[in-house]
This record gives C-alpha cells, structure tokens and sequence, in this order.
C-alpha cells in the first residue's frame, strides 16, 4: 500500500479538487481495493461510533452510509479534497446506521481568505453507476438541481446552519458573515458555491466508463444551462474493481 | 455575528414586514399563496433565520416591543409558514419555537413548541428542545434528553433553579464543551435550533425568578421555592426589568405600572405586597375590580403565601358580612373594591397596619361610580396610612397629574411596549371589507395603510335610520345584530377557536347569542355546555334564551345572570368549551380568559346620559385581552361598523375617521378622574349618581383619615384625583358643603356631629358600614320607622302561586318608596 498523502498544512482551507472531471481517485490512494478496504475499515474502527459486533448485512442504506463515511473521511486524509476540520457530514454521526439522513452529503468551506461552500453528493453503485449521474430519481442531477428548486429541506439555505453551527462552536464566528453571504437566491447568484459530485462504482469495461464519462459530461452541461459557471462544478469517481467485495472486505476487516 | 440593528437592516432589506403580512392574511384565509410564492417567501425566511441565529448571545434585542420587532415578526411569519404540503415545513414551528424563546417570549415559544410536537418526524434533540419549552416547569433533565446533552441538561436546570452564578458557570462549560462536539453530527435543522439554543440558554439566566428575586433581598427564598413549584422558573422581561431597573421591591416607594396585557403585572403586584409586609405592618392588600378576577388572583397566591406563614384571605362580597381579620398576624386580602371598602370602614384602625395596596385595573377609576369607589379609597389611604401604593394597568399613560397624585418620580414609572402576542385591530366595513391594522408593529411599512385585506360578510350595508320610529329602529336593530352575528361566526370558522363578541346593552348579549346561535350546530349531548344548559333549565326555568344557545356551544354573559351561572360559564370559557360568548364590557375589562377573536358589536356606549364613543383607553383594554399568552400566538378586534340608531348619525367615512383616530392611530390618553368628566357632562342623573357617591366616600373619609377641623371638606377633595383637575375640586367642595349643612341640621337621623372636627353619630357609623350615600341612610331610616309590612294585593296573585314566585313585604315596600320618591335612594336606581 501506498504512504497516505501528508496531512493537509492549511489549516481550515480546502484544496482545489485537482484533475479534470471524473478522474477516478482511487489508484490515488492505494493499488488495489483490498487496501482501500483496510484503509476505510480502519477510519470505521476510529470513529466515535463503534462498529457492530458482528458483520451486519449490507444494505442500500449502510451502502451509502458507508461511502459517504469514505467521502468524508478519506476524502481530508487522502485526497486532499478539503480540510475535514471545517467540513460537515450529515451521515458522520453514525456509518452504521440502519438508514441515512436526508440533507446534503457533506459541505466544507474551502479557500484561504474568499472561502467558498462545497457541496459534495455521494453516489455508490455495483455496476457502472452512470444512471446515478444523470438518472431521474436519487441522482446527481436530481440533487444538484434540487439545490434551488423543490423540497426546501434540501435547499442550500437552511444547510448553512449546519456550517453556522461548526464555525460557532469552533470559535469561528469571525467567518460567519462570510458564509452567510456565500449563497443566493439561484445558481447564478451564487458564485461562491461549489459542487462536487462523488461516484464510487465497479471499474467496469472501458464502455462503461465511457457512459460515465459521457454522463459527467451531460451533467454538467445541464447544470452550466441551470447557471451554474464551468469552474463551480468538479465530478470524480471511486472505481473499484468489485464494489461488492470492497464492501465485504471492509465491513469484515471493521467488525474484526 | 450581527447586532439586533443589523437583524433590522436585514429585515428591511427582505421586506419582512409585508411577508409576514402575507402570511398573516394567508393564514386568515383571505389570500392563497400559490407554491412559488410560499416557496420564495420560506427561502427569505430561512435566509433570515440565518442572520437570527448568528445574532450573539450577549447582544440579543432588548424585549421593549420595539428593539425585537424584528425578530417577532419573524417568529410569527415562520410559525405560520408550517403547512400541509408535498415537503416538510413542520420544522419551521421548531424553529419558531426557538427564536420566539430567543426573543425571550417563552409563553408563546411553549405553545409553538406544543404544536412543533404534535409532528412525528422530529430528530431526538429537536423532540427534547420542543418538550422542554412546552413544558411550563422547564424541565431540561427528562426521559427524551437524549443521552449526550443529560449532563449539560442537568446543569442547566439546576443553574435556573438555583439562580447562582457559579451554577450558571458551569452549565456554560458543559455546553459549550460538548456543542463543539454535538455541532459536527446534527442535521441542518438540529444545527440551527442549537445556535438559537445558545441565545435561549441567555434568556435562561436573565430571566431566572431565582436569580433575579434571590438578589433583590427582599422576597424569602421559601416563597422563591413555592413560586418555582407553581409557575415558570422564567419571570417575563416585563417581570425582570420592573424589579432590576425599576427597583419595584424597593418597600418604600408607590408605583406605577403600566404594561400590557399577558405580561405578569399581577404577579408584580403579589411581588410588591411580599417585599412589603413586615411584623409591624402586617397587611397586604390586592384590589381586583370583578369577582372572577379576584378569585382567579386569590387562587394563585394562596398557595405561594402559605408557604412564607402568610394567611391569604378572599373578600369579594359587596358591604355585607363579617370581617375577621385580626390585624396582628401577616394577611393578604384579595378582595373587590367594595368589599376592601367594607373592610376599611369596619376597621379604620387598621390603617397603619397596611404595608402595601395594589389596585389592579387601575384606569378603571375613569369609570362612573366604582371608579370613584378606587378614587375615595387610594385618596383614604394615601391621606389616612403610610400604605405602598402600587397601581396596576395595561393602559394607563403617566401623565404629569397621575403622578403628582400618586407621588410617583415620572422615571419610576414601569412602562414597557412588550407583548407576547401580536395585536390586530379590523374595522368591518359595509361592503365586506375588512380593513386589518397592525398598531405598532412596523419596521418600514406605512402604518397609516391596512396591513392586509380581507373580506366578511356583512349582509346589511346600512347607514343610520332615517326616522326615529320604533318599527324603523327595530328593523334597523335587527340588521346591525345580524351583521354581527356573521361576522362573528365567520371569525370562528376561520379560526376553529374561540370568539368573544362585546355587546353594550344586557338585552344586546342575548339577541346577539341567540342569532349567533342559529348559525352553529348542535353539540353533542355530553357536552359539558350542553350539560350546563340541562342545569339552567332546572335550577332557572326562567331563563329561556342561555340553555338554548348552549346547546350550540353559544353564551350571553352579563350583570344580570345569578352568580354561580356566570361563575360555570366563565369556567367553560376558560377551558375553551363554548364558540362564542356575547358580553358586556364587564367580562372582557376584567379576566383573562382565552379568545383568539373579539367582534366589537358596538363602539358606542351610554355614558353621563348620552351615548358617546368607547373611551379609547377602554378599547385598548378590551382589545388587549384577546390572544392571551400562552393560549394563542395573536389576537385580532373585528370593529364591526355600526351606524348607531340616531338619524343624524355620522356617514361612513365620517365613522371610519373615527376608528382610526380613536382606536387604531390614537393620540396618548391621560387618565381622567371620573368626577371631573361628570362635573363636565353635567347630567342629571350622572350628578345625582356621582354625588350619592362623593357623600359616601366623605363620611368614609371623615372615619379614617380624621382630618383637622375645619378642613374637612378641603382635605377631602384634595385626597381625590379630581384636585388635579380645574372644576372638580370645587365641585367636591360644594356637594359636601351641602351635605354638611344639611345634614347638621337633620336632628332626626343626623350622620355626622360636630365633635371638634366632624365625626360620625352612632347612626352614621351604620350608614357608614352600608356603602350607602348619607342621604340614603337617612331616607331608609325614615322608611324603616314609617314601615308597617303591607299585606300581600290579592292582584297577581295566583300567578305568582303558580310560578313560585313569594311575596316579600319589605322589597314591595321599598319598591313603593322608590315609585313615591325619585330621591329615594340613589342606589337602588342607578344600580351602583
């Protein structure tokens, strides 16, 4: 397995998601998906939440739980996509949790002096996931459309609170008037929102990552028409050689 | 982190005002807010709760009604913007809950709480924050706590419990600690309800009872006790700013507070009594001007008092019936004005015994005769004793002859604009449009326009009657009742909650009930308004008209109902059983009962013999009692329009300039002595009524303030708030001159003796005790030894048989008295 990267020097500042969309992060990390397993299994057995005595089934539910887990946690440590210390993951509380909480995956106040909001959204899929990209239900597009439109429970708005709430009891107040100016009333009144779409899928065949390919693409043409600017929008995808094993694995290796 | 100035910025800038308008008229059913718009509208508010959450705990608005306006119409808008749709919005009545405790308005965060409850899809720290404001005693340390906040919980109770700053310390430490922690897993409502939280926790020590009572000194920490175990652990900020910045439980100085309804001054008044009584002067007095309120006062502070060794006795008869108060032990008396003047006239001696005298409703000595009764008594004991004053009203304006009167310094006066409900004023007009004002509540909005419209049926749009005839004015009478009638059942309708419909005529309440009731259906047979009805029907057959509209969830209540009916339909009232009640002024001036609406069915009233335009001060107090706290977030007045009965009555737009210059937009009223206004009207009965009255209280004057001789009379009038005023005073002057002389004269049944000064014969120390005028006295006695008990007249009598009715000499001789001799006892005429 490879060294994990260096602990972020910055402190509360997030980096610049590197690469061009959809940039698999994986082969980033570790060789192979047994070692991303003990990666995650060890982060799962750290967390304040124990993990179960004994292996639980692997559900929808723990699926995306545990991926998101993957996203927030590994997401600082490893690939650098933002400072954990100033991020917020609504599933964190718990990776085992039976169900996940609905609200915006993970956001992160990114930058050094003009933070910017992250909002990250976690898909995971054991096929090749492009229907998780574009699909009508339960997809990237749908959540990232839904930013401004819909169910107001998921609107960037009332998220901030969660952003509000770190930064106070962190000492941060200083930031707070910052953050509260991020978000506007649409896409193209929020030029300090960026988003940051995750896919852990199966590797697949070379056609399925081109219809992933090509459903990154789509979704971001959707949402520049939406109003979103080219450089708010960044996807990567976690592929790995057989999703279901990995889980297996890391779920095995995290109750040992 | 913003500043309450920059939380009203940020309101402007989002036109909170007019959304909350919006929404205020949405939820009235007078506007449909399509989908966009309720989903911009809740994007603005949550946008703004945003800024309401970073507001910094050591700098939160001020609650003066003024400083917090913002942040209450806030509240107000999101607790109203929670609503049956295709996504979740029950969380913005968490967040409402939240902010209104952040605003310090915990009755109305308890009751926004409850209804947050009532939804099952609440996460465990929302389920716990919702129970513990809810939950009146403010138990923080409860079976939902959930398990990582017990320990700050824990802490926190016992810091508002005990009041200590140490203990308040170290909750600070347990929260702060763990909301570092807790704020990395919560949800994004959770995260937002925990930042309010950190401003509630504020609240919590600035308004502890504990904290703020145990540092005044003067209130025994087992009354503290008793009062944590009987009512919130929180006093209002009405409550905290009287006692820390005024200085209230200073046992020396009188009082003046004026604050509005739903703001605690009765308990201020019970504070002020505590804080006074010593072993040398060991009686308190609280004076409640109805019996309902008396007992409703009565009943909360007895069990406080017996906790400190302080007996609380109850007198809310008229001047009969013993007294039995020893004067040596420590007794508070809650009684009615003319049961504390019984009192007094039977045991002037007790005059330096009195530490303090409340007078609650204290704008009623505006009011003709039993605002004289209040006049003569604080006039009695202001000259006679060294007694605390300390006067109570929600309406009343410190004007220069007040305080000269109640020797109260201007800035001792405990004002404050704060309420925890809002407050809506409609005029009805005759073509359905109902003109919504909100005095006193804006930001940036115009208030000389209607905040919103809305539309009531109003099935006659009709002006005053063209001729005098009675069919004219019956068919007119019948008119204005039936739009009343609609208008007060379309306010219940909308509502589903109580209405109170404020009649000025006895005869109005039940013409009024009985067509409202033809609008209801009939209540289920168990019904307890049903069950009362059954009662009625037995115990009064008489009394057609009020068993059949209970049986519709419809009263009438009035003067003229036995005690104990007006007692079990107060109680119904209280407890939300009947739609609507139609009553006098009585009812709605003096209990705090619970009504979302009051109709105003007529604006006039007869006043020093002619009809004349409510007081403004009486409207305001009337007005003030709908939406009480904790029972409702808002109150609304429906001024239904009324042409009145007089042919050269004033056209609409004349009457319309009228509401608004009297009620809605009215200029600052100062308080009025009752004898000056009648002294100005200068009405035959009103004068002959007033001057029954002036001759009682001076007899009751001359017993307990025993002034030197031949200053009698002088340092009578002088004792009045009526000096104050050019005319009154000598007015005073001239009518107990007269009664002196006259009197003097009287060898037969003389009242009062010159004994170097005037003093009472024996004959006038019974006169004394009856509450009577002298002259009536006189002429009772003179009846009484002409009195030979006539026989029953065989006239009517077998219909009398027939409906048991008894034939009672002495009422019939009395009657006859009255019929023969329009002098004959002021009294029993006039009704006072």
């Amino acid at each position: 397995m490879n060294p994990p990267p260096p602990k972020s020097p910055y402190s509360g500042v997030l980096h610049q998601v590197p690469g061009s969309p959809s940039s698999a992060l994986q082969r980033e990390i570790c060789q192979s998906d047994d070692d991303l397993a003990i990666v995650l299994a060890s982060a799962l057995q750290a967390h304040a939440a124990q993990p179960p005595k004994s292996p639980p089934a692997i559900n929808k539910a723990l699926q995306g739980n545990l991926t998101e887990f993957a996203a927030w946690d590994l997401g600082d440590q490893y690939w650098l996509l933002y400072d954990r210390e100033m991020s917020w993951a609504t599933n964190a509380v718990s990776p085992w949790k039976a169900s996940s909480s609905d609200g915006l995956d993970i956001l992160a106040l990114t930058g050094e002096t003009n933070f910017a909001l992250l909002v990250v959204e976690i898909k995971s899929s054991r096929e090749h996931g492009a229907n998780l990209v574009t699909g009508g239900n339960s997809s990237l597009q749908s959540d990232f459309a839904g930013l401004f439109a819909g169910s107001v429970q998921n609107r960037l708005q009332i998220s901030l609170g969660t952003v509000l709430c770190g930064l106070r009891f962190q000492g941060r107040r200083d930031l707070e008037e910052q953050v509260k100016t991020l978000v506007g009333e649409s896409p193209s009144d929020s030029p300090g929102v960026n988003l940051l779409g995750v896919l852990f899928c199966k590797q697949g065949s070379t056609t399925d990552v081109e219809k992933r390919e090509r459903a990154f693409e789509r979704l971001k043409s959707i949402l520049l028409t939406s109003g979103w600017e080219s450089a708010q929008i960044s996807f990567r995808s976690v592929e790995l050689g057989n999703f279901q094993q990995f889980l297996d694995r890391t779920v095995t290796e995290a109750t040992r | 982190m913003i500043s309450p100035e920059a939380l009203k910025h940020a309101a402007q800038a989002r036109g909170l005002e007019g959304l909350e308008h919006r929404v205020a008229a949405a939820i009235r059913g007078y506007v449909t807010l399509q989908d966009s718009e309720w989903v911009l509208l809740e994007n603005t508010l949550l946008r703004l709760v945003l800024d309401a959450a970073t507001l910094s705990e050591i700098d939160l608005p001020i609650p003066d009604g003024r400083h917090d306006l913002p942040l209450s119409l806030l509240c107000r808008a999101l607790s109203c913007s929670a609503r049956i749709t295709s996504y979740q919005t029950n969380y913005f009545l968490s967040l409402a809950a939240l902010a209104f405790a952040s605003a310090a308005n915990f009755s109305t965060a308890s009751l926004v709480a409850s209804q947050a409850l009532s939804f099952p899809e609440l996460s465990p720290f929302e389920r716990w924050a919702m129970s513990v404001l809810s939950d009146r005693s403010l138990t923080l340390d409860r079976e939902e706590t959930p398990s990582v906040l017990r320990r700050y919980a824990r802490l926190e109770q016992s810091a508002i419990r005990s009041g200590i700053e140490l203990d308040f310390l170290r909750a600070d430490r347990a929260f702060y600690s763990g909301a570092a922690e807790w704020s990395r897993f919560f949800n994004p409502v959770d995260a937002m309800l925990l930042l309010f939280w950190a401003q509630v926790r504020r609240r919590f020590k600035s308004l502890s009872a504990s904290r703020i009572l145990s540092s005044s000194g003067n209130i025994p920490s087992s009354y503290i006790g008793a009062l944590l175990r009987t009512s919130s652990p929180l006093l209002y900020p009405t409550q905290a700013e009287a006692i820390e910045r005024f200085d209230l439980l200073n046992p020396v100085r009188n009082a003046l507070i004026t604050l509005p309804t739903s703001t605690g001054k009765s308990l201020l008044g019970e504070l002020a009594i505590v804080a006074s009584i010593t072993n040398e002067r060991p009686l308190g007095v609280y004076l409640a001007p109805y019996r309902a309120l008396a007992d409703q006062i009565f009943r909360r502070m007895r069990t406080r008092l017996s906790q400190i060794g302080v007996t609380c006795e109850a007198r809310r008869g008229g001047y009969l019936g013993d007294q039995p108060i020893d004067g040596e032990s420590r007794t508070v008396l809650v009684a009615t004005p003319e049961a504390f003047d019984a009192f007094l006239r039977l045991r002037p001696e007790l005059r330096n015994k009195i530490a303090c005298c409340v007078f609650d409703e204290f704008h009623l000595i505006e009011q003709p005769i039993r605002g004289l009764r209040y006049e003569g008594l604080l006039g009695r004991l202001k000259t006679g004793s060294s007694a605390r004053i300390v006067s109570l009203s929600p309406v009343v304006q410190p004007s220069r002859q007040l305080l000269d009167w109640l020797s109260i310094e201007e800035r001792h006066v405990i004002a404050s604009a704060w309420r925890p409900t809002a407050r809506r004023i409609a005029i009805a007009r005759p073509n359905g449009r109902a003109d919504y004002f909100t005095p006193g509540d804006h930001i940036d909005g115009d208030p000389q326009r209607p905040s919103w419209l809305g539309t009531v049926p109003f099935p006659h749009p009709i002006e005053a009657p063209i001729r005098s005839y009675a069919h004219e004015l019956r068919i007119h009478d019948e008119a204005v009742a039936t739009n009343v009638a609609s208008v007060a059942l379309d306010q219940h309708t909308r509502f589903k909650q109580p209405v109170l419909v404020l009649a000025t005529t006895r005869d109005q309440t039940r013409t009024l009930a009985a067509r409202i009731s033809s609008g209801l259906s009939l209540l289920e047979e168990d019904d307890p308004a049903r069950v009362l009805a059954i009662e009625i029907r037995k115990r009064c057959p008489y009394l057609h008209t009020l068993p059949s509209c209970l049986d519709y969830g419809v009263a009438y209540h009035n003067a003229a109902l036995p005690n104990w009916i007006r007692e079990r339909l107060e109680g119904l009232m209280s407890d939300q059983r009947l739609c609507i009640v139609s009553a006098t002024t009585t009812l709605a001036e003096g209990v705090d009962l619970p009504f979302r609406v009051v109709v105003m069915a007529d604006w006039r009233n007869w006043l020093y013999g002619q009809q004349r335009a409510m007081p403004t001060l009486l409207f305001r107090n009337i007005a003030g009692r709908c939406g009480r706290a904790g029972a409702f977030t808002e109150g609304d007045t429906v001024i239904v329009d009324n042409p009145g009965r007089r042919p050269e009555g004033p056209d609409f737009d004349a009457r319309y300039e009228d509401y608004i210059r009297l009620y809605i937009r009215p200029q600052p009223q100062n308080l009025e002595s009752s004898i000056s206004q009648a002294v100005v009207a200068n009405e035959d009965q009103s004068l002959k009524e007033l001057n029954a009255a002036l001759e009682s209280q001076f007899i009751a004057y001359l017993d307990f303030a025993k002034p030197d001789e031949g200053q009698e009379e002088s340092d009578f009038s002088a004792s009045l708030f009526a000096a104050q005023f050019d005319g009154a005073t000598s007015y005073v002057d001239s009518v107990t001159h007269a009664f002196v002389e006259e009197n003097l004269g009287d060898v037969e049944f003389p009242v009062i003796q010159r004994h170097s000064p005037l003093a009472l014969t024996d004959f006038g120390r019974g006169v004394l005790l009856t509450g009577l005028s002298p002259r009536s006295g006189v002429s009772l006695g003179r009846f009484l030894r002409e009195y030979n008990g006539p026989s029953e007249p065989g006239v009517g009598r077998s219909v009398r048989r027939r409906h048991n009715i008894f034939w009672e000499p002495l009422i019939a001789g009395l009657h006859g008295a009255i019929e023969n001799d329009n002098a004959f006892v002021a009294e029993l005429t006039s009704g006072s």
